[in-house]
């Protein structure tokens, strides 16, 4: 069967699963008694083998196999976990993403085995359950046990009151009521659709009571191989076995009656633990009986439920069931940025009706108010469709706790991560590019911040360094700070290495401010680390990190306190595509500034600039701000000179700086149109709009001049 | 093989453009001036909802005399990689289909240049867009 069209859907489920194990790893070191931890890894685990097999990458299934045998065993309580286990865990996770990563480039698996890898998980296993040698011969007794008296199968099915009533209801309505096992072929591919149907031919002959699990985890595949039902039906035992075994792809089907007495033995066996629960035994799945033993344990959760609300089936009902996250649905990002154009063209359209009506002598009332509902429409569309595009920087911070965790062990520092706001959400656009920024400033924290422990100690610091990274959102911009509490920056060193690269004059850095000098390291070409480690400082530095930040419109700045620590503030634009600004008149010519970093608009009379080493400044409430004249500064037609100057004053981080325009229009939601590639006025022109008018008006990011 | 060439007239001399390159011609309407960036860029227009920057044939040939307005053009430049580029002319002569041999080389002499064509009206200069697109070699602009 060819299963390339589930390749895309593959890679994709295999990244989640990835993640999630790396996650749950990691908690798993922190709390390595955590129940519902192990769990999650030994489903995620599961998942991955049974998606691979499905591919037909067998190194990659033969590894999450063994991978999962581990867990397994973790699971039953008959190993320990250690950080050599944890350490392995890693590796072998680190060589399935290395198998995901050759079969995205190339579609196949490649021909790694990773036998060092699988040798030394089974190495462990063997070491592990060893030490519990007792413990596990005891569990094959019980397993033993229970497996002659029936393998997880219908007999399992949890029976509550209501159950029992139905069943004696139906004996009294001269029905039968039978237990159905249905076990699945090892290699069906499509597990839910047979299911569906075998559900669909036994209502046809009677009616469901119970399935285990539930039907919508049967119709969803949530199950190994097999499923178990109790139907009621008036048809002999024959005609029910019939109907389910002329589906396709059924190995076998199990059937018995349920009749209330045995339904009053098996309610006495049902304070122990389901029998198969304890261990997912191989041996169980051959026999055809192989119930996911996570089922199986959620089937015994739902028992104890069950007694606790007998009266209440529904609620039984749904805490069998998997706990299910927010309802989503994958969506191609095309036809999202399709959807994002179409609002564009809306917004521009809308612009343009008004600016018609604008100009109408006789523009009635009526007509206003109705363009005034259509720009409200327009800005919930576009701020809907915004929110639809909008991703948990989750996604990217995500990987970051395992990276410091290796990190710490590389460079040999003691050092946690501590995050916080991961929910807050950035354009998708953003996302994508943020990952390589952000890792290198955290790689920056633990290679030159964090102090090697010996250090930290004589210095009275916790031995622990602390890297915390948080996000949150700030009117139209999301601020993302990166702080540790190392060694901060030596500014004296920052200054003599950079004169020592001739990036600065001895007078320049006499005169410098201590902010000035930190704002030395996002130059080109500087590192201060003594010595060249494949951590961070290769050649590439903070520069990289700011041109990347800034190519997203965003802003990065460094704050830093020598032996206490630094913090870099990331500041980024919630969205790309469409913003708010201000038009306005420079030289007789329309452009549009960013109204997010517009903090205030001043009349300044001529006699007010003054002027400083040549370049000229206003004072504006305390603070000394640089003036810049835009009109000639875009070499603009000169026009006269008035006595009082309109004035912008605009940010760039904590940097404040003045402009000069000639006048002001209108507050406008503008689209962002690219330039192309053959113009290119540097980074003070970001792009250009269309107004409602039709006329092209460039857009202006003045803070560049700061 | 014939080949057609869009014949265009600058600064009073007949050019032509392999019509594979041209995607549209369309009138000059308010054309946006495009600061800190070479003079031969005219600057910026509405093209059906998308920005298109305008090049000048003539400032970009170094030729003599304003853009005359009256009769210009837009040629819409497409490329392979969907890029578009405008290059205002002075007027649009129309198609003219030329015998491939009967193209001149002389592709030495001028950088822009990739040979000397004949129309039934006279010859014509066989625009190189490749080289007229190639801005790389602009003088930088730096900001500010």
């Amino acid at each position: 069967m060819d299963v390339s069209q589930y390749l895309d859907l593959f890679i994709d489920e295999t990244r989640e699963h990835i993640q999630s194990l790396n996650d749950n790893i990691l908690l798993l070191e922190q709390e390595p008694e955590n129940m519902d931890t192990i769990n999650e890894i030994f489903r995620a685990a599961h998942s991955l083998k049974g998606m691979s097999g499905t591919m037909g990458y067998v190194r990659m299934q033969k590894l999450t196999h063994d991978l999962e045998n581990v867990f397994s065993e973790v699971r039953s309580g008959n190993m320990k976990v250690s950080s050599k286990l944890i350490d392995i865990m890693f590796r072998a996770l680190d060589a399935i993403e290395a198998y995901l990563q050759t079969i995205v480039d190339t579609s196949t698996e490649g021909t790694e085995d990773n036998q060092d890898i699988i040798d030394d998980l089974n190495k462990v296993l063997k070491e592990g359950t060893a030490q519990d040698k007792e413990e596990e011969t005891q569990e094959q007794a019980t397993l033993t046990a229970a497996a002659s008296s029936g393998t997880g199968g219908y007999e399992d099915i949890p029976i509550d009151e209501f159950l029992r009533g139905a069943i004696e209801d139906a004996k009294e309505d001269n029905m039968t009521v039978f237990g159905l096992t249905v076990t699945l072929d090892d290699n069906c591919m499509l597990k839910g659709a047979r299911a569906f149907l075998v559900l669909r031919a036994l209502e046809g002959v009677g009616e469901l009571m119970k399935a285990v699990p539930d039907v919508d985890s049967i119709e969803n595949e949530e199950f190994e191989n097999s499923f178990s039902l109790l139907v009621v039906t008036d048809q002999p035992m024959e005609a029910v076995k019939g109907v389910v075994e002329n589906v396709s792809e059924i190995k076998n089907v199990r059937i018995g009656q349920v009749t209330a007495d045995a339904v009053k033995q098996a309610k006495k066996e049902e304070p122990k633990p389901a029998p198969a629960a304890v261990k997912e035994a191989p041996q169980a799945q051959e026999t055809g009986s192989g119930n996911n033993a996570a089922d199986n344990n959620a089937s015994a959760k739902e028992t104890e439920t069950a007694k606790d609300a007998s009266k209440d089936n529904k609620a039984g009902h749904k805490e069998g069931g998997k706990s299910q996250g927010t309802r989503s649905i994958r969506v191609d990002i095309e036809k999202l940025d399709n959807l994002m154009n179409m609002v564009s063209e809306l917004v521009i359209a809308k612009n343009g009706l008004s600016t018609v009506v604008g100009r109408l002598k006789t523009g009635s009332r009526q007509i206003n108010e109705r363009i005034e509902y259509l720009e409200n429409i327009t800005t919930n569309l576009h701020e809907a469709v915004m929110k639809v595009r909008m991703v948990p920087i989750d996604s990217v911070v995500s990987r970051f706790p395992r990276m410091i965790r290796d990190l710490s062990r590389k460079l040999d520092k003691k050092m946690e991560l501590v995050m916080t706001g991961e929910d807050t959400e950035l354009d998708r656009t953003v996302i994508d590019e943020l990952g390589d920024p952000l890792m290198h400033i955290l790689r920056n924290s633990a290679d030159h911040g964090i102090e090697s422990a010996q250090v930290r100690a004589e210095l009275g610091k916790p031995e622990v360094g602390t890297i915390s990274l948080n996000a949150y959102q700030a009117g139209n911009n999301v601020i993302i700070e990166v702080s540790d509490d190392g060694g901060g920056v030596n500014v004296e060193k920052v200054k003599s290495k950079a004169l020592s690269k001739g990036l600065i004059t001895q007078e320049h850095a006499d005169t410098m401010s201590d902010d000035e000098a930190v704002g030395l390291l996002f130059m080109p070409g500087f590192s201060t680390a003594d010595k060249i480690s494949d951590v961070s400082g290769r050649g590439v530095g903070l520069d990289v990190v700011k041109s990347k930040i800034e190519s997203l419109g965003g802003t990065v700045e460094c704050k830093s306190a020598l032996h206490k620590g630094s913090t870099f503030i990331i500041t980024l634009p919630l969205t790309l595509a469409i913003m708010q600004s201000l038009l306005v008149d420079i030289g007789g010519e329309k452009y549009a500034m960013p109204l997010s970093n517009i903090q205030t608009i001043e009349e300044i009379p001529v006699d007010m600039v003054k002027s400083i080493n040549s370049s000229e400044v206003i004072e504006l409430r305390g603070r000394v701000i640089p003036l810049f004249r835009l009109a000639e500064i875009l070499e603009c037609e000169k026009g006269e000179e008035s006595e009082v100057l309109t004035v912008i004053v605009a940010n760039k981080g904590e940097k404040l700086g003045a402009f000069v325009v000639d006048g002001l229009y209108e507050q406008q939601e503008i689209v962002i149109k690219s330039l192309g590639k053959y113009v290119d006025a540097g980074k003070l022109i970001i792009g250009a709009t269309i107004l409602g008018d039709g006329e092209v008006s460039l857009i202006l990011d003045a803070t560049v001049l700061i | 093989m014939k080949e057609k060439y869009i014949i265009v007239r600058t600064a009073g001399e007949l050019y032509g453009i392999h019509i594979s390159c041209v995607e549209n011609i369309v009138k000059p309407q308010n054309i946006t001036r495009m600061p800190l960036v070479p003079d031969y860029f005219k600057g910026l227009v509405n093209l059906r909802g998308e920005v298109l920057a305008v090049m000048s044939l003539r400032s970009r040939l170094a030729l003599q005399g304003e853009d005359d307005c009256s009769k210009a053009r837009i040629a819409v430049l497409k490329f392979e990689d969907q890029s578009r580029l405008g290059l205002l002319v002075d007027e649009v002569i129309g198609v003219s289909e030329v015998e491939g041999d009967e193209i001149e080389d002389i592709s030495k002499d001028s950088e822009f240049i990739k040979g000397i064509g004949k129309t039934g009206t006279g010859i014509f200069a066989v625009l190189d867009i490749d080289r007229i697109t190639d801005v790389s070699t602009q003088d930088a602009v730096s900001e500010g």
